[in-house]
């Protein structure tokens, strides 16, 4: 099989995480030439990092083990370590060009499941390497492209009041995930920051930046959901030594995770706040963090110190509209919009907006088939 | 190879001839595939996984109960934004959608019909149709999108919210059809004919719930439409008075949020108090809503002249219980559930679904081609 | 509804956007309590902010113009700049109280309306605020004897505040003022006449 890079006939996926991969198989799958691109040095993005901490919003049987068995098939060729820089052209006729990074991207996933060797950019012969860097361009062809470029966690050190940065013990989310996590630095033990102790009393504070016209305007949606389950997590983890406060505006869990939701609203060592935090200190004595507010339902002021503090920080686009690799129409917050004008560039998961893995899986599928349609255009007869 | 080209093969399927009832079905052509693909259901999941699959060059037949196609969207006014700036509710889209469908060359489309038998497995499935004549349809199909959609939970088993007793009480469907009726005019509230002026939304009625008879879930979709609803009134008239009884207001996602300030914008009042506090009992001029109001920490009442409960959507999935919602892939292999059936879910995301369960569909009807069922089949 | 009352009809809601400064902004709030955790003085307050703007919606007129908390505002703007949708919750706060004082509905005693009151008299005097002036008003304004306790009481701090030159008793004889106060005081006026002309057909 003599093979170039990519013709107009390939669906270029931008983007190796759950929607890339997604994205990039059902294509395949559909019989398309796909050429699945990822910026770092293995696929599987957040999903892989965060599956073990959340088994209900990132079930890994049904989503990643499965994609990555399905790598091999070979009209779909993985390239890592490749950015892509710039994207010119039009619908069907799409020209991607790309930055590889050293060493030369031949990994695919887990290293016993490399890709196929004919993957290999050589196609373009002037692909010499900087001297300087050891990078090499490498241009590309698409007839369409899939974005999957997904999020980034909001920077909690914006949110001023809440003094993650100056007190050790306010962690991100996605900090407490890799706490939770048997395979992470503590072995799965909840120990704070501050002086390794195990955090017994745990707070997670909802709507860190989302909502919120001083950070991001919309509701990132897996959020609650994810502190449910790490709460959950606290609970199963600690047994009666626990002592959970979520603090929240509006629970917004949807579908049959309201199961989630009312297990852990019922479990007496969980406790339910209706209030936005309005500040976090740091007590005098302890050291340990001190949440202010106070509760809508009831009026009730409070100051209640403990041990380790969650935030639960929202989503945006992980490469923001601005540093996009050409013109396209995005919604306020950056996230890519589903617009004719944007050709056939199609955007995939969390690009596109906020979503939890079975919706970035259910768009990912989507973008597939508009990519599908197009290339099926260019090409007409599938030979 | 994957085969030949896509749509190529648009005589073979159900269309082929009609036949007796109870006929064996039609033999199969030597080595012939079938690349039509059976959608079953012409709400916006099935119309939109018809057009999508049309339109990636695969022949499509698409089966409807009812005489129109378009399914609840059809009974709907507008549809809550879809983009930026996420601030006014828009036209459904339902007439062009079903416009471009029964159009599609690519697309036979089967009204009042059902399909009454389907055998075999991916590339050659034998299905036989019941056209609403009586006559019945035989033919081939590759694969089966089955997008049958939801049925709305029936509201009379909420009596302590005054549904059945006051005319005046009625379910955001409802509200849909009295909006479709006004037509951008005045909305009228049943009982008598006038101008529903002070109106009060009522979220979760019947769901989020272990009492019996209630849907245990939330139906995901009824805080948007809420707030798209009490805005079909701000925006005819400021002076119309809507409040939204909530507990936790769901409007999740890229657009969600500035829907919902957008309302605040226009007017619209927003309260929180469970459904569970929340008691009706009839009033001089219409019904009177009375709820514990969880800020004020007092009952509160409020006199209304329509009520609209937000109920939710159960699957129309063959059986009567509410759970379980079917899965993407039914077994055997080759059919697809798209849409309300999987999960409840608004008309944007049923229309998403829809378009994922195409790709699926040609998938399967791709791998059939080459002789395989399994995962990575292409390598050659 | 209740005797009569008619809860969460949109009138007194209608008023407060009219009448208020930065009273359309009441319709925004979508009670998160961030501005009532916020607040400095909030353990004071009978109902913190976001209840008070539930309160209007609730179409509680009564209850919110004549409560005291609309005059616990100092403007630290914490609030401000802590809410989610962007509420100037203290301007409306504010609004509120002098809204309720125009109408004459304020409730009578209330210290931090006091407190106003004179530095506002205070300040038109001349156009500058005389502090050692407005000091010995608020120390005396429940007659000598508490103001006597309370002038021994803050002492230490008021001979702090002369030696880092802060507050000067000498200013309390002299003091200094604008250019022209009677043309400044003639722009309170028009300014004055200008609000009340807002509110005037309010009686009803």
């Amino acid at each position: 099989m003599s093979e170039v890079v990519a013709t107009t006939r390939t669906i270029l996926v931008v983007g190796g995480g759950i929607s890339g991969m997604t994205a990039a198989l059902e294509a395949a799958e559909a019989g398309a030439d796909v050429l699945l691109l990822e910026k770092g040095a293995s696929l599987g993005g957040w999903v892989s990092q965060l599956s073990r901490g959340h088994p209900t919003l990132c079930p890994p049987a049904r989503t990643l083990e499965d994609e990555l068995r399905r790598l091999g098939a070979g009209r779909l060729r993985v390239l890592t370590r490749a950015e892509v820089v710039r994207i010119d052209g039009q619908p069907g006729d799409y020209t991607a060009t790309v930055r590889l990074a050293p060493p030369a991207p031949r990994e695919v996933g887990n290293a016993d499941r490399s890709g196929d060797p004919d993957a290999s950019p050589d196609a373009d012969p002037d692909a010499v390497p900087n001297p300087d860097t050891g990078e090499r361009k490498l241009r590309v062809k698409a007839g369409a492209v899939v974005w999957a470029t997904g999020w980034r966690p909001y920077d909690a050190a914006k949110i001023e009041p809440y003094g993650y940065g100056r007190i050790p013990d306010v962690v991100s989310s996605l900090d407490f995930a890799r706490l939770a996590d048997p395979l992470g630095p503590t072995g799965g033990r909840l120990l704070r920051p501050s002086d390794g102790r195990e955090a017994r009393r745990v707070a997670f504070v909802l709507c860190a930046g989302s909502r919120d016209k001083n950070h991001l305007r919309h509701c990132s949606r897996v959020c609650c959901a994810a502190a449910l389950e790490q709460a959950a997590h606290v609970t199963g983890h600690l047994g009666d030594e626990a002592d959970v406060t979520l603090y929240y505006v509006d629970i917004r869990v949807t579908g049959s995770l309201e199961d989630l939701y009312r297990k852990v609203r019922s479990d007496p060592r969980v406790k339910f706040v209706r209030s936005k935090v309005a500040q976090i200190t740091r007590d005098a004595h302890t050291g340990s963090p001190v949440l202010h507010g106070v509760a809508t339902e009831g009026g009730q002021r409070y100051a209640r110190v403990h041990d380790l503090v969650v935030l639960a920080v929202g989503m945006e686009p992980g490469v923001p509209g601005d540093a996009l690799p050409l013109r396209l129409v995005t919604h306020a917050g950056g996230f890519v919009a589903p617009d004719p004008a944007n050709g056939a560039i199609f955007a995939a998961g969390c690009a596109a907006e906020p979503l939890d893995v079975s919706r970035c899986v259910q768009h990912a599928t989507v973008a597939a088939l508009r990519a599908l349609q197009v290339v099926r255009r260019v090409g007409g007869v599938e030979g | 190879m994957v085969g030949d080209g896509p749509g190529d093969r648009a005589a073979d399927g159900p269309e082929a001839g009609p036949e007796r009832a109870n006929a064996p079905p039609t033999p199969r052509r030597e080595g012939g595939l079938s690349r039509r693909i059976l959608v079953v259901g012409g709400g916006v999941a099935g119309m939109t996984a018809a057009l999508e699959a049309a339109k990636a060059g695969y022949p499509v037949t698409l089966v409807e109960q009812g005489p129109q196609l378009g399914g609840a969207l059809a009974g709907l006014w507008k549809r809550a934004a879809v983009r930026s700036p996420f601030r006014h509710p828009v036209d459904t889209g339902v007439e062009a959608l079903a416009e471009a469908v029964s159009t599609h060359p690519g697309v036979r489309v089967h009204r009042s019909a059902g399909v009454v038998r389907v055998a075999g497995a991916p590339g050659r499935f034998t299905v036989v149709l019941a056209e609403g004549n009586g006559a019945r349809v035989a033919g081939q199909v590759g694969a089966i999108v089955l997008a049958s959609g939801f049925r709305p939970y029936d509201a009379r088993r909420l009596p302590e919210l005054g549904y059945g007793e006051s005319p005046d009480v009625v379910t955001q469907l409802e509200l849909e059809t009295l909006a479709k009726k006004a037509s951008g005019g005045p909305i009228r509230r049943p009982s008598d004919d006038a101008e529903a002026r002070r109106v009060v939304f009522v979220q979760c009625a019947g769901q989020r719930s272990r009492t019996q008879g209630h849907l245990p879930y939330c139906s995901g979709h009824c805080c948007l439409a809420s707030v798209k609803q009490a805005m079909y009134f701000k925006d005819r008239d400021p002076g119309i008075e809507t409040l939204v009884l909530h507990d936790d207001l769901r409007t999740p996602g890229v657009g969600g949020e500035d829907f919902y300030r957008s309302a605040q914008e226009k007017g619209v009042t927003f309260v929180r108090a469970r459904v569970d506090g929340v008691v009706l009992s009839p009033g001089p001029g219409g019904p009177v809503v009375s709820f514990p109001d969880q800020v004020l920490g007092e009952n509160v009442s409020v006199e209304a002249d329509l009520v609209v409960l937000a109920t939710g959507m159960v699957p129309v999935s063959g059986t009567d219980s509410p759970l379980p919602w079917l899965p993407r892939e039914a077994r055997p292999t080759g059919i697809f559930a798209a849409g309300a059936v999987r999960r409840p879910m608004d008309s944007s995301e049923a229309a998403e679904d829809g378009a994922g369960a195409a790709l699926k569909a040609i998938q399967a009807v791709e791998k059939a081609a080459l002789g395989r069922s399994g995962p990575s089949p292409f390598r050659s | 509804m209740g005797e009569g009352r008619k809860d969460y009809r949109g009138d007194f809601l209608a008023e407060v956007e009219a009448r208020v400064e930065e009273g359309e902004w009441v319709k925004m709030c979508m009670q998160c309590g961030v501005c009532s955790g916020s607040c400095p003085l909030g353990p004071d307050w009978e109902h913190p902010p976001h209840e008070i703007f539930q309160w209007i919606r609730a179409n509680r007129r009564a209850e919110v113009l004549g409560s005291p908390s609309v005059w616990m505002c100092t403007s630290c703007h914490a609030c401000v700049v802590r809410c989610p949708r962007g509420v100037p919750v203290a301007h409306v706060m504010h609004g509120l109280a002098h809204y309720a004082a125009r109408l004459g509905l304020a409730p009578p005693g209330q210290p931090t309306r006091r407190l106003a009151e004179r530095f506002w008299e205070n300040m038109t005097r001349t156009g500058r605020v005389n502090e050692p002036r407005l000091a010995l008003s608020l120390l005396f304004a429940n007659g000598p004897g508490e103001g006597l306790r309370t002038a021994l009481r803050m002492k230490d701090a008021g001979l702090d505040l002369v030696r880092a030159g802060r507050l000067s008793p000498l200013a309390a004889l002299a003091g200094d003022g604008v250019e022209d106060p009677a043309g400044l005081r003639a722009v309170l006026e028009k300014a004055r006449a200008i609000e009340l002309a807002k509110t005037a057909a309010l009686e009803d």
